[in-house]
């Protein structure tokens, strides 16, 4: 169990989001990025709209040959930038699989009107859940989603959600297109044992709003998500802390422990996709080879 | 070159070589940075401090009047002056705030240099695209600024009274690897330096033995523009951590992960072969990757520190 309370309109809230989502046009802009563009796939730069409305930004790159493609959809991380393809990974890989690396609201090139700050961003609106900025956050994933699912390329059988973070599992819960999930709990996994330093930061200076915070934070908590999570999950974390989530997770789920070395747990991460996608051979960076 | 090419990379060979006014080109701009005032504000941020630890947003003017900003923690308890550590960012990372050097006794500072958020209201080419803005211009190659905004935060922890000027220290992983090694090399008033997996080292090695980003910029920017190979070698060399080494003095930790996808492992030994100090020791950590095996080396890092900054 989580030591959270699942808010009682929690259901209401997310059916609140989607139905702004649906409401609201995609309405794509793709530009060929050939900067990007290698003898593995093309490039181009995705302009979409999410809730708000506000303008939102990916990096799509297509493989060269006959589609549909498997394909990876690397959301928006907290932080201010996202690249085309993580730091590290083999570029080869843009080759075999389609990706979607998106900029959420707030970072860069999806930074006007609102630019976030880092650290700052966590806390925007965070007294309340209608305000806070991880309820656009969260659409802004659930869109690159949609957007995904215009493209005739993308292999739906094989598309999966991939960040170091809680918000695979919640797009995954939200959006069952999502067939496999590599994510790890995420800052709001159980917050009320412990908060992320920048809540801290808050809830010091305004100690009376802790309450609010909280239940603000339990809206975002993939715990009350995984029963809807049915995509295949690969959980990064440490399997006791994890174990009431992933005895939650609908889909079945592999857990694995960090080694605390990115060598081991890329090696994992990427036989763990290739193993999904019935790839034999895995593609890795030189070093790893 | 493929994996049956690769020779061990403590071996490995770099292809970089050192200007003839390699020296020259940095002392001048060094001359141009201190005629340049500070003009740093300092301000209290109540939302980041806590009962322990004081931290100030920081500003300060830097080369071509780019306004670079900061991080400064302190401890509340302090007596005396307290050796200073700049903490210097990677390149995707935003910056962060330095309050676990507080909480060690440090005065510590956490910059964010232009084109990072915070510092990029005049300058901002943006990622990917910030490590290939003008490489074909030394003279305005994202770097040269870049380098001089890193070196100016010891500009800014000699102007603090909290701060004994006799005990500095630089630190960073990735590209803060990289900047510790220029800062090191630019700045005689560094008493100590760690890099971890320093990124900004063997840049034209680099696009060689890996296609990962952030090296991969270079890469997709030569794809595009074959001609202009000679004039973006001619600039990294102006650039490249393994040719500040001849100018770092101080002792010096370098570590590296020997499975590192995102700075090769041959670099790393290419930068520590060249760095003069006669303290300087490498710590290559085989079955890691670009975390450098921080999880054996943290204690060894504070130790270091301890022992070159606090221990006197």
């Amino acid at each position: 169990m989580s030591n959270t309370s699942r808010p009682e309109d929690f259901d209401a809230y997310w059916q609140q989001v989607c139905g702004e989502l649906e409401a609201t046009p995609i309405a794509p802009e793709e530009e060929h990025l050939p900067i990007r563009s290698t003898e593995y796939c093309e490039c181009y730069t995705v302009r979409f709209t999410g809730i708000g409305p506000y303008r939102l930004f990916g990096y799509l790159s297509i493989p060269h040959g006959d589609g549909p493609f498997p394909t990876l959809l690397l959301g928006p991380a907290y932080r201010s930038v996202a690249d085309p393809l993580p730091q590290g990974d083999a570029n080869e890989k843009r080759g075999r699989f389609l990706v979607f690396s998106t900029a959420g609201r707030g970072q860069r090139n999806a930074d006007k009107p609102y630019a976030g700050v880092f650290p700052g961003m966590m806390t925007e609106g965070i007294d309340s859940p209608e305000t806070s900025i991880f309820r656009g956050f969260v659409a802004d994933w659930l869109r690159a989603v949609d957007y995904l699912l215009t493209r005739p390329e993308v292999d739906r059988s094989r598309l999966a959600a991939i960040k170091q973070d809680g918000m695979p599992l919640l797009t995954a819960a939200l959006r069952p297109e999502v067939t496999h999930v590599v994510g790890s709990p995420g800052s709001f996994y159980n917050t009320a044992d412990q908060v992320p330093d920048e809540v801290e930061d808050y809830l010091r200076l305004y100690p009376e709003k802790e309450a609010q915070v909280k239940r603000t934070l339990s809206y975002f908590d993939p715990f009350f998500f995984a029963s809807n999570v049915r995509a295949r999950t690969l959980l990064l974390g440490n399997p006791e802390a994890v174990a009431p989530l992933t005895e939650a997770i609908a889909g079945q789920t592999d857990v694995r422990q960090s080694e605390r070395s990115s060598y081991k747990d890329g090696m994992f991460q990427e036989r763990w996709i290739a193993d999904q996608f019935g790839f034999e051979d895995v593609i890795i960076p030189a070093h790893w080879q | 070159m493929s994996q049956t090419e690769r020779v061990p990379a403590d071996q490995y060979r770099t292809v970089v070589t050192r200007p003839d006014d390699f020296d020259a080109f940095w002392d001048d701009l060094l001359a141009q940075s201190a005629d340049i005032p500070l003009n740093a504000t300092v301000e209290l941020v109540p939302l980041r401090s806590t009962p322990e630890i004081e931290v100030y947003d920081v500003h300060y003017d830097s080369l071509d009047g780019v306004r670079i900003a900061g991080w400064y923690a302190l401890p509340r308890e302090r007596s005396g002056k307290l050796p200073g550590i700049v903490q210097l960012p990677g390149y995707l990372q935003d910056p962060p705030i330095p309050r676990s050097w507080a909480e060690d006794g440090y005065a510590a500072f956490s910059a964010a240099p232009r084109g990072k958020i915070r510092s990029n209201q005049q300058f901002n080419p943006g990622y990917p695209g910030l490590l290939t803005h003008n490489m074909v211009d030394r003279n305005t190659y994202t770097y040269r600024g870049f380098y001089i905004d890193a070196a100016r935060t010891i500009d800014f922890l000699l102007s603090r009274d909290e701060v004994d000027g006799e005990r500095m220290g630089v630190s960073g992983s990735s590209q803060g690897g990289g900047l510790a090694i220029s800062t090191a090399g630019l700045r005689p008033e560094v008493r100590a330096a760690a890099a971890g997996c320093p990124y900004l080292c063997g840049y034209m090695d680099s696009i060689e033995l890996t296609q990962t980003y952030p090296y991969q910029e270079i890469s997709d920017y030569l794809r595009l523009y074959p001609e202009r190979r000679e004039a973006v070698r001619d600039t990294l060399a102006y650039f490249d951590g393994i040719n500040f080494g001849p100018r770092i003095t101080c002792p010096i930790m370098v570590y590296i992960g020997l499975q590192d996808n995102v700075c090769p492992p041959e670099t790393g030994y290419a930068a520590f072969n060249t760095i003069a100090s006669e303290d300087k020791q490498m710590y290559p950590y085989d079955g890691h990757g670009h975390d450098a095996g921080s999880v054996h080396h943290g204690a060894i890092l504070k130790d270091f520190f301890k022992n070159h900054l606090q221990n006197y």
